[in-house]
């Protein structure tokens, strides 16, 4: 089948909203089994789940760059900070973005901790992703609130 | 959608954690749950009686 006859039966390929559904999930995926696999005894797990993660993060970052302005799979667009006080919920996008920066800035100096000897870049890194766990549960709650007000207001 | 997006993570997770494991079984035995298992057997088990 030619690439055009693929294109031409839209069902046979995942929709936009499917590839970021698969791309939150094993994002997410990666970085909870990386974080919890952090002990020394199981450091290939951590490294395998941790590389993963940086792989999928690549791909969600350079998949939103590359999409047109509105589409699904559009990195998060942070307003105004003044917004935030006249609006709360639009905190969401400013959550989503540096949960993006901070996995990335965690995973990358993961790479630095792996390839380096022993050095402070280890402890660094443990930090780094330790504030991306915060910041990520700090997104959970918030999707969670926002769902919540959601349904009350129904 | 956040349900879906909760236990298409829990998935996810599973799944890595699969891989992952199985990586750490068989591309350096000589570290992890083998070398667990093994300590475990050498000292009669993980119970304390």
């Amino acid at each position: 089948m030619t690439t055009e006859a693929l294109l031409a039966r839209p069902s046979l390929l995942p929709s936009a909203r499917t590839v970021k559904l698969v791309l939150h999930a094993l994002l997410s995926g990666a970085f909870l089994v990386a974080y919890a696999t952090g002990d020394e005894d199981t450091y290939a797990m951590h490294l395998a789940a941790g590389y993963l993660t940086l792989v999928v993060l690549t791909a969600r970052i350079g998949a939103g760059i590359t999409v047109s302005l509105g589409h699904s799979l559009q990195l998060p667009r942070p307003g105004r900070l003044s917004e935030l006080v006249k609006r709360p919920w639009s905190a969401m996008p400013w959550l989503t973005a540096s949960l993006l920066v901070a996995t990335a800035v965690a995973g990358i100096s993961g790479i630095f901790a792996d390839q380096l000897p022993r050095s402070l870049i280890g402890h660094l890194h443990e930090g780094l992703g330790e504030a991306a766990m915060d910041i990520a549960l700090a997104h959970i709650l918030f999707v969670v609130a926002v769902w919540l007000r959601g349904r009350f207001r129904r | 959608m956040i349900l879906r997006m909760f236990f298409h993570t829990l998935a996810a997770t599973v799944i890595v954690a699969g891989l992952a494991g199985a990586w750490q079984v068989f591309a350096t035995p000589d570290t992890g749950w083998s070398v667990a298992v093994e300590n475990r057997q050498q000292t009669g088990g993980g119970h304390d009686d």
